[in-house]
């Protein structure tokens, strides 16, 4: 019986090894099947970002000269020792963000004697404020506020907003002038002695001018470029006329149509658009300059409302 | 002699959308599209005024991401399959027209386009159009300038300097790798400019950059000539200002010029008007219509009804703007050039891809343009901002406003209720990157240090400005909101696993390979505090 049972012993042992053995052997053939190709393309990761990072932080952010944008994580440590120095019940306690006015960062006095308070909701975790200002430097903080105490919860970046119209002029125009034309731009230029100059450019002057003298009849003005153009697109219509055996218009110029005289540049004629004005004296050169600026010019206008797809 | 100068900037820039992972990717398709509407067509402008011997000058911003992709040989030969497709679509509508003789010509036109167009890209560029760009630039015609790493709107990157000194350096070094020279001038991503950044420029080497008029005209101190000549920043980078007039005439969707109505339209193409069986092998294999680039209406009027393009037309339209718009810098330069004591500079930027894409004349307005300027007047010459500063190295100092060229001038298209969801965790993902920089500087492990720059370049790939601008903009807002959501989620894992010492070694390669912008950059290095010491100014050295 002992030996019967010695042997079952040792016949599970080898069964189990032998077992085991395959095992592993599956697995690891199971494991090089399912290894992932690492030339393989992913896909966009599509999880959720998280919620938060479990860090106490602040950043405002300016939008425009009027308004900015203040976001904020607050780990619930941070606020329950602010809310220990507040000393107050929670009801009585106003989270806000205090814009603290950096008077002049110019002169680089931090002297904050003007500040004022925006009321948010602390689980609003990211407020815009609209501000009076323009052309403002602020420190901001966010804190809670009872009847007569203020307890710091964070300070964020120091924050510049920009300005909505040119300064005034402050000096004589004269002296001005003779800064700009003897100013320290020079010495800033010698600080970067690292600065390679562009290759010079083959001479423009000189290539203009062999150029005119030698290749004048090679080198087709707009004028000539049009004609060449234009034949180019007659011979394509001549193609198309023999190939379909029909006569094509040749439309030699736009027509002269009521909706052509609609169309806001159609003809032009070159001198009856208004042209820009000339700037009348030099001090108004930067107010002209403002005065035709239209924000948002670009690309970005033409894509808005007009999906790239239909 | 000439009484003042043009600069033309032409800012090209796409996001970068490379999808490997998908055999057919409509974001790849934006990219396409600009090669063969905008950036060939400027390539056969430019040879054909080479050929002329018209001296012309334009500077060129072509930014790391869209560097990128021209350079990639994924892209390149989907590019090259995708023209043929287009190639072989309009020798269909040849064949479909028959019957419509005013169609016909409008389909050999495009046949005739696209077969220059694969003659110069395939045979002209080797499929590869930095070839082209460096060509030109070679030659003296063009001046390219280097951009940010992503196109980051630095203004609200700002909180986390190593992020945007990130972004700038990175946009420097890949300039260096692919136009084998230092950038003399840096386009901001949609002009965003704060006070400070341009000594981060500075640091770069940057001698000069272009600012939205605002920029210039509300500096601290009063400018003393506009735009009309440079500021320069208390770090010695020189910011230029955008001329209001030159953007005007051009841009405006309202009294621009590609709004006249003999133009082409934009959003009447074939892959929206034809029977779906016909135009299924051309569009998105899921049948969803995209535009093919064939397209046979002109802007007609204001109404929806459209009538034919007539090419003829469209192109005397195109040499009159072009004869316009010189008018009124002639004129402009002259009245300026009376009242200033040096040549006025008239800076005009634009996007690149308005010229062809979005204006499907614009390339030839540009090219009647040159033409004028080189050869019909004397008051105007063309020059780069470059040439500008060597004849003018001295110019006013004084502290520019921030701005931008966005609507209203200013961040509220990148940061408004849509999308201010982006910038905390961009900038929770900046500080994590720069406390892992920190804690594993110098760490041997390869596999450490190849996430870390992973991580980084996930970083720098949620940065686009682009994703924010698409959410505020409506087009592709879902698209956008993945792109932005997966590069951060990347970054976060590749977090985890180099905090807790378990990276997983083939996902690492996984997003290596798809992720692959800046493959030859050390783009951790400025997160780490000392590193700019220890590294010194060898941008071979990584980590």
């Amino acid at each position: 019986m002992a030996l019967a049972a010695q042997l079952e012993r040792i016949l599970t042992a080898v069964f189990k090894s032998a077992g085991a053995f395959i095992g592993t052997f599956r697995s690891i053939r199971h494991a090089r099947l399912r290894r992932v190709d690492p030339t393989a393309p992913l896909k966009l990761d599509c999880g959720r970002l998280p919620e938060s990072y479990g860090k106490t932080q602040f950043a405002v952010l300016v939008v425009d000269p009027h308004r900015v944008h203040a976001y904020w994580e607050i780990t619930p440590e941070r606020l329950e020792q602010a809310e220990k120095q507040m000393g107050a019940v929670r009801s009585a306690v106003q989270p806000v963000l205090r814009f603290d006015e950096v008077v002049s960062e110019r002169t680089a006095t931090t002297i904050e004697t003007k500040w004022f308070d925006i009321p948010v909701g602390l689980d609003a975790r990211n407020w815009f404020v609209n501000l009076w200002s323009s052309d403002k430097v602020y420190n901001v903080t966010l804190g809670l506020k009872s009847k007569d105490r203020f307890v710091s919860l964070v300070r964020s970046n120091r924050i510049r907003t920009p300005r909505t119209s040119p300064v005034a002029r402050q000096e004589p125009l004269d002296s001005q002038a003779a800064c700009t034309e003897h100013g320290t731009q020079v010495e800033a230029i010698e600080r970067h002695p690292e600065f390679a100059r562009p290759a010079a450019h083959s001479g423009r002057n000189g290539m203009r001018q062999s150029t005119l003298s030698a290749l004048t009849a090679a080198r087709p003005t707009a004028t000539e470029a049009l004609t060449q153009k234009l034949a180019e697109f007659r011979a394509i219509r001549e193609a198309a006329s023999k190939q379909l055996g029909v006569s094509l218009p040749m439309f030699a110029d736009p027509p002269e149509t009521a909706e052509a005289k609609q169309d806001l540049h159609a003809p032009i004629e070159r001198d009856s658009e208004p042209l820009p004005e000339p700037p009348l004296q030099r001090v108004e050169i930067t107010d002209v300059a403002e005065e035709r600026f239209q924000a948002g010019v670009s690309s970005l206008l033409l894509r808005v409302g007009h999906p790239e797809s239909h | 002699m000439e009484k003042g100068y043009l600069a033309l900037v032409l800012h090209a820039h796409l996001p970068y959308v490379r999808h490997p992972e998908h055999q057919y990717s409509l974001e790849e398709n934006w990219f396409f599209e600009a090669i063969t509407e905008t950036y060939v067509p400027l390539f056969l402008i430019f040879e054909d005024l080479i050929r002329d011997e018209i001296d012309f000058r334009l500077t060129f911003s072509v930014t790391p991401p869209l560097a990128s992709m021209l350079g990639d040989s994924l892209l390149q030969s989907r590019y090259v399959r995708k023209l043929e497709q287009l190639m072989e679509l309009t020798d269909k509508e040849i064949a479909r027209t028959k019957s419509q003789p005013q169609l016909q010509p409008l389909a050999r036109m495009y046949s005739k386009l696209l077969a220059r167009i694969y003659d110069a890209f395939v045979n002209r560029y080797s499929k590869n159009l930095l070839n082209g760009f460096r060509h030109f630039q070679d030659l003296g015609k063009i001046e390219i300038i280097a951009s940010a790493a992503t196109h980051g709107y630095l203004p609200l990157l700002s909180v986390n300097e190593p992020a945007v000194r990130t972004q700038v350096r990175v946009g420097v070094e890949h300039y260096r790798q692919v136009f084998s020279r230092r950038p003399s001038g840096f386009w901001l991503p949609e002009c965003g400019y704060y006070p400070g950044v341009d000594r981060l420029l500075c640091e770069q080497g940057i001698r000069f950059t272009i600012l939205e008029t605002h920029g210039i005209t509300r500096a601290d101190d009063r400018p003393e000539y506009g735009v009309y000549a440079p500021l320069s920043c208390p770090s010695g980078v020189v910011a230029f200002g955008r001329d209001p007039d030159c953007s005007r005439q051009v841009w405006s969707s309202v009294e621009g010029y590609p709004g006249d109505f003999h133009y082409r339209e934009f959003y009447r193409d074939i892959g929206f008007d034809l029977d779906l069986d016909y135009i299924r092998p051309y569009i998105h294999p899921d049948l969803i219509r995209i535009d093919t680039g064939i397209k046979y209406h002109r802007i007609t009027g204001k109404e929806n009804q459209k009538e034919l393009y007539v090419p003829e037309w469209a192109e005397r339209k195109a040499e009159i703007h072009a004869g316009h718009f010189l008018d009124a810098r002639v004129q402009q330069i002259a009245s300026l050039a009376s009242v200033m004591r040096r040549k006025p500079l008239v800076v005009a930027p634009y996007d690149a891809e308005l010229f062809g894409h979005w204006w499907f004349e614009g390339p030839r307005w540009l090219d009647y343009l040159i033409r004028k300027i080189a050869l019909d007047q004397d008051t105007v010459r063309l020059s780069t901002l470059s040439e500008y500063l060597d004849e003018y190295p001295a110019n006013q100092v004084t502290t520019p406003c921030m701005s931008s060229w966005g609507d209203e001038g200013f961040s509220k298209v990148w940061l408004n209720s849509r999308n201010h969801w982006i910038d905390p965790h961009l900038h929770a993902a900046a500080e994590s990157m720069s406390e892992l920089a920190t804690a594993h500087w110098g760490n041997s492990n390869g596999l450490v240090s190849r996430s870390l720059n992973q991580a980084a370049r996930e970083l720098l790939l949620a940065q686009a400005s682009d994703w924010a601008f698409m959410i505020t903009s409506g087009t592709t807002e879902e698209y956008a909101t993945a792109r932005t959501k997966s590069h951060l989620l990347r970054f976060l894992r590749l977090k985890e696993q180099i905090s807790c010492g378990r990276i997983s070694k083939e996902w690492l390669s996984q997003i290596e390979s798809q992720d692959n912008i800046f493959p030859r950059i050390a783009v951790i290095r400025d997160f780490f505090d000392g590193a700019i010491e220890v590294m010194g100014s060898n941008s071979d050295i990584r980590l």
